[in-house]
Parts: structure tokens; C-alpha cells; sequence
């Protein structure tokens, strides 16, 4: 059912058994899971079905700290959330991600990998990605792509997938006409009323710019907001002091986002580097996008004490098409051939080449092509994708200034530690060590050696993490592990701000997972 | 014009690599020698022959020498050079100018392959590799 809380009476009351705040990844795959129960669902969303700017005006907040994008930009403030805007990467977590890692304070789920392995296999449902999943070795083997440093002891081959789900436009119809969901469009949350314990929500307040302000009555209350909004929401709920919780005064601290190093190290090869057929350009398989990307060993980053890093290689356009056609030209007006005659005549086809390529492989059951030294990209550069450690000072907070429905807006206060830039910076020697090693490339770092000195170009890709983060103990975490929040027994948070750290994985498919592992946890509960 | 230079230090660096494979696919280490004999002073006029004589030789060699000042001396580098060596100096002294070139690439190798590297102008160096540019551009310097 959608309703709109636009056309609500003053006053109104909603009843539902679980109110689910937010529909992004989160919400949404939380509002899936739950079609099927008898419970009452209502799933609120701030916006509409499309962009308001109005209701993304409330997104606005102020930035300190390290240069960050605004705030009503790093994210969208309407049915399917952020999940409108962002680029479809998907990668899970490693194991080493979920442990506690001495060097490293603050790191170390309450859960792990295995427990979360289940939910990753289930989240891959909600948002479909190659069945071969994230195993390098079944892309390799399954491909035929050759691989950096097979061998290697001390760097390895990880896969991302990319498949950009809008969840709001795929899953509209499916939770519209499910009986027991409620979508209730333009419902802001205001704050909480709780039982006089302060242990209990009863009812949640909401409204929407110009409109009415009406009231959610629940069993059980989730936020699912992002990772900077779930922290706004709790810490006017504390301020409000309705609710009795965060005894370890942490809601909002160890902001995280995965820092982006755009032209981190100049890739200079030493032979023939990737053709388009290789592992670590974007590349297509039955539909299915997926590029591979150079880390270090987990073995290896425990013994240096190393953050995870993702590394890419950029790779630069080589001529195509009449280009080509010139550069053969050229060759043959000095009396030769192209150096490499397969490389330089399928470039003159383009992407087509790749293309007649792999036609006439499959009609000949041939392994070599007519085109095999096609070599349309060259590598040129190595960007890198790095977890930042759990900083206390890295936070949100709540501004002085205050948005069209009254509430204080939120404060971002981005910083980073030294260890962020030394895991950069020695992984990256590793990586070029080993590329040195194997022939393949050498590596010239475009970075200061300066541990608090970050490149003018620093970017994130907006993955908002750790302001809830999760914890067995309450004086550690404002979340338990079953995302529960420590001291309310109805109020739950997910999302990417319950993550304790954030690895150098692409967060949704984790978020997804959570959600459906809160789901089960939410259904065993009620029996 | 940059990328020219860019492209010079590559080639440079990559022929340092190449001798590399060429002694992996030689059989490694058991490297034939020769029957030179010659003084450590002699040793380090030959390290630095077996190296282009290219500015970037110079440039990544003063790097390393303005990095790590306590080894601004040919002796101290052409130890440190040979401790890397199963038979030290002395082996590597009897080496002819092939399998020094082949010996030193090796050595730059096993650096690589325990990531003992260090940045110089922002490269990637091996450590024993940075080395053999300081020792060459100290002694053309002399």
C-alpha cells in the first residue's frame, strides 16, 4: 500500500508492528524480507518517488576537518535513497576485516565473516550480481584472463562486480502492492516518545516541510537512514534525553568513508600490460560487470600492521579507429609493419576488434584470435581505495543551525590518522615491489612521505560509516551485534553506521547483508 | 619533453629488470666467475659501469645518498652491497662485468621479493638497488 503523509490530518496516528525509518539499501531490503510475515510493516521515506529539492535541502549540514563534499550532495534524500546516484560497486568484506587487529584500535566486529557468509549469498538476491561471485580464482579460471602475480606471497587478485540497483525504481511495485507494507511517502522523523524507563519507544513523531505532523505507533522501530542521518536522528533523540542510551558517549564518533587516491602512483610498464581482455580493465561477462584490483595479502598486512587498500589500475586509451589506421600508415610508409600487426590493425576496429575477436574463438574453437595482441588501454596509473581507521575524533554532530522543520542540522567533522597514510604509502611499496619483481611494471608514488600531508585531490565515494557502530558492550558500542541499540529494547539501526570498521569493500552488499541478518533476528524474536 | 624524461628513466630501470630475468632463466645465482681480481676501489668502478651513463643514474643515486646520509661513502655501499651477495665482496669482485651486472640485478631482486625497497624521487626502489645508483654516482663524482 503508499500512502503520503502529505494528506494526513494533523495529528494523525500510523499503527504498525515494525517501522522501518528510511528507504534506501537498508530499509528496503528490510521492508522485502518482512512481505511475507503477518506483521504490520510501515516503511517511511523522507522523500517522494523522485528528487525534491526541498526535502534534499534537509540533507544540508556543515563540514569541518578535511575538505568533504556538502553534505546535500554526498547523498539523495528520496525512495531508494543513495541508491539512486551510486555506481553499483560491489565487493564483500574479507575475513581479516571482521577481526580485531592489535595495531589497529577499534577494529574488530562482534561478528564474523563466516557468521555474515549466509546473508552475503541471500544479499546477492536483492542485488543481483554474477553467480561466480567474489572467489578471483573462478573469474581466472573461468575466463581465461591471465592474473597479476599468480604466485605471489605477498599481493593477490580481489574482484568487484558492478550493477548499479536502484533499489526505489526495482522494488517499488513489489512492496506497493504487498498487504502488509505501507510505503508512507514525505514522513520526516522528528524524534522519539519513550516510556518513562527511557528503555522503550512508544511512538515515533514525524512530519513533512508544510505539511501535517503525525505520529508512528510500533512494536519495534529500525533506522535506516545512512550513515550520517541515523547519528543526527539519535543524537536529538539524546539530546531530547527521552531515551536512556550511549553510556560509552561514542554516538556519532569514528566517522569512516573509504579515501579515494586518484593518481596514487604513476604505472610505468615493463612489457606488454593489460589487453581488454585482462582482469583489471572493466570488463563485461553475460551481462555482468567486474573489474579485478591488486591488494596485499592479508598474511602480509598483518605482519606490516596495514589498513586494507584496494588498488586500481587506470588504464589510458590507446589510439583507435583512423588513429590506428595513421599509426600503420606511418610504419608502412617506413618500409615495415606495426611493431605488433594483431595489436595495431584490431585497434583500427575499436572496441569491435575485441568483439570479431571473440566471435571467431568461438566459431573456429580456436584459443588465439585474429586479433590476439589487441591492445586497446595501456596501463598508466594506480588509484587507490583505502579503509580509514576508527578515529574518536572523526564525528558528527549536531550544528546550531536548523533546518525548514526545526531540527538542529548535522555537523561533520572529518579526520584522518597518521596510520591511514603509512598503510598507503607502505602498501604501495609492497605492490611495487612486486611488480618490480614480476617484470610486470614500476611504480612512481605521486604521494608526500608526510603522514599528515593528504594529496589536494583526496575524494571519497560518500560511504558513510561507523557513527552507530556495533559492539558486545554498551560502554564500546551504540549498537549490540544484533544491531540492537544498547539500552532501548525496540529501537534497532541499520546500515553501514554500524559498521566498527569498513575494510576496502564497496559497502552495500554488507549493508544488504546486515539487513537481511536483522531480519531473521526480528522474525526469531517474534516467535 | 616530460614525458620523454619519464620514458628515459624507465628504460633505465628496466634494464636493470631485464638483467634480472636474463639470470633467473640463466639459472639464478650459480652465476659463472670470472677471473677478475681487483681492489674494492676497482669493484666499484666496474658496479658503476655496469649502469648507463644516463643523469637519472646520478639523480637517483644522490637521492639516495641525501635520504640516507650515514651511507654516503663507496666503501659503506659497496659493503652493503656485498653482504647481499652469498660470497660478499670479494665474490662479487671476481665476477666477470656480465655476471656482476646479472649478480647485482639478482640481488635487486631478492630485495623486491622481501619488499626491502625504498622511494627515491617517489620510485620504488630496491633497497640494494639504490645502492648501486648512489655507489655510481659517488664515484663518477670522484
Amino acid at each position: 500500500m503508499l500512502i503520503d503523509a502529505r494528506k494526513f490530518a494533523n495529528g494523525q496516528r500510523v499503527d504498525a508492528d515494525i517501522c522501518l525509518i528510511g528507504a534506501g539499501a537498508a530499509g528496503i531490503a528490510l521492508a522485502r524480507e518482512l512481505v511475507k510475515d503477518r506483521e504490520r510493516v510501515v516503511l517511511l521515506e523522507s522523500g517522494g518517488f523522485e528528487y525534491e529539492p526541498e526535502i534534499q535541502a534537509l540533507y544540508a549540514g556543515e563540514t569541518t576537518g578535511l575538505r568533504y563534499m556538502p553534505l546535500d550532495a554526498a547523498r539523495l534524500r528520496y525512495f531508494g535513497g543513495s541508491t539512486n546516484h551510486f555506481g553499483g560497486a560491489s565487493r564483500i568484506l574479507d575475513p581479516i576485516d571482521f577481526e580485531a587487529r592489535d595495531w589497529l584500535p577499534g577494529s574488530g566486529w562482534p561478528i564474523t565473516h563466516q557468521e555474515l557468509a549466509p546473508f552475503y549469498t541471500r544479499a546477492q538476491d536483492v542485488f543481483p550480481i554474477c553467480p561466480y561471485g567474489f572467489d578471483a580464482e573462478r573469474w581466472i579460471h573461468g575466463t581465461g584472463f591471465p592474473q597479476i602475480g599468480a604466485d605471489s606471497q605477498r599481493i593477490a587478485t580481489k574482484i568487484w562486480q558492478f550493477n548499479p540497483v536502484r533499489f526505489g525504481t526495482v522494488y517499488r511495485d513489489e512492496l506497493q502492492s504487498a498487504a502488509n507494507v505501507s510505503v508512507c511517502l514525505h514522513a520526516t522523523v522528528l524524534g522519539f516518545e519513550a516510556e518513562r524507563s527511557g528503555s522503550r519507544v512508544k511512538t515515533l513523531n514525524c512530519a513533512t516541510p508544510g505539511g501535517p505532523r503525525f505520529t508512528v505507533a510500533s512494536k519495534i522501530f529500525i533506522l535506516c537512514c545512512g550513515g550520517i542521518e541515523n547519528a543526527r536522528v539519535l543524537l536529538i533523540a539524546k539530546e531530547e534525553r527521552a531515551l536512556s542510551f550511549d553510556r560509552g558517549n561514542i554516538l556519532g564518533r569514528y566517522f569512516m568513508d573509504h579515501l579515494v587516491i586518484n593518481n596514487a602512483a604513476q604505472f610505468e610498464p615493463l612489457r606488454r600490460g593489460p589487453t581488454p581482455r585482462d582482469l583489471y580493465v572493466p570488463s563485461g561477462l553475460n551481462g555482468h560487470w567486474f573489474r579485478g584490483v591488486l591488494s596485499v595479502r592479508e598474511e602480509v598486512a598483518k605482519a606490516e600492521q596495514l589498513q586494507s587498500v584496494a588498488f586500481f589500475i587506470d588504464q589510458q586509451e590507446r589510439p583507435t579507429g583512423r588513429a590506428a589506421l595513421a599509426e600503420i600508415w606511418t610504419s608502412l610508409a617506413r618500409g615495415s609493419l606495426p611493431e605488433r600487426p594483431g595489436d595495431a590493425f584490431g585497434r583500427v576496429f575499436g572496441f569491435a576488434g575485441e568483439r570479431i575477436d571473440q566471435a571467431y574463438r568461438a566459431a573456429f574453437h580456436s584459443k588465439s584470435g585474429i586479433f590476439n595482441e589487441l591492445h586497446a588501454f595501456e596501463p598508466s596509473s594506480i588509484f587507490a581505495f583505502l579503509e580509514q581507521a576508527p578515529n574518536r575524533d572523526s564525528r558528527v554532530s549536531l550544528s546550531e543551525a536548523r533546518d525548514s522543520l526545526g531540527q538542529r542540522r548535522v555537523h561533520l567533522d572529518w579526520r584522518l590518522s597518521r596510520s591511514d597514510k603509512r598503510s598507503l604509502l607502505r602498501s604501495l611499496e609492497i605492490v611495487g615491489a612486486e611488480l618490480a619483481r614480476l617484470g610486470v611494471a614500476r611504480i612512481k608514488l605521486n604521494l608526500s612521505s608526510d603522514l599528515d600531508q593528504w594529496p589536494d585531490d583526496l575524494t571519497t565515494y560518500c560511504h558513510h560509516m561507523g557513527t552507530t557502530r556495533m559492539d558486545r558492550a554498551a560502554r564500546h558500542g551504540v549498537v549490540d551485534e544484533h544491531c540492537r541499540v544498547h539500552g532501548v529494547d525496540n529501537l534497532y539501526v541499520a546500515g553501514s553506521s554500524v559498521f566498527p570498521t569498513g575494510g576496502s569493500a564497496a559497502p552495500t552488499l554488507t549493508i544488504v547483508a546486515l539487513a537481511l541478518r536483522l531480519a531473521d533476528h526480528l522474525k526469531r524474536e517474534a516467535t | 619533453m616530460k614525458r620523454r624524461y619519464s620514458l628515459r628513466r624507465r628504460l633505465l630501470l628496466q634494464a636493470m629488470l631485464l638483467g634480472v630475468a636474463a639470470a633467473s632463466s640463466a639459472g639464478g645465482f650459480a652465476l659463472v666467475t670470472g677471473a677478475f681480481g681487483g681492489t674494492r676501489r676497482g669493484l666499484a668502478e666496474r658496479v658503476a659501469r655496469c649502469l648507463d651513463q644516463d643523469p637519472q643514474v646520478s639523480a637517483l643515486g644522490a637521492g639516495y645518498v641525501g635520504l640516507v646520509g650515514r651511507e654516503a661513502s663507496v666503501a659503506h655501499l659497496l659493503e652493503r652491497i656485498g653482504e647481499r651477495w652469498p660470497s660478499g665482496v670479494p665474490g662479487l669482485a671476481r665476477l666477470s662485468a656480465r655476471s656482476l651486472r646479472l649478480a647485482l640485478a639478482g640481488i635487486a631482486l631478492r630485495d623486491f621479493s622481501r619488499a626491502d625497497v625504498v622511494l627515491v624521487d617517489g620510485w620504488v626502489l630496491a633497497r640494494s638497488e639504490a645502492r648501486v645508483y648512489a655507489l655510481a654516482h659517488l664515484v663518477r663524482r670522484i
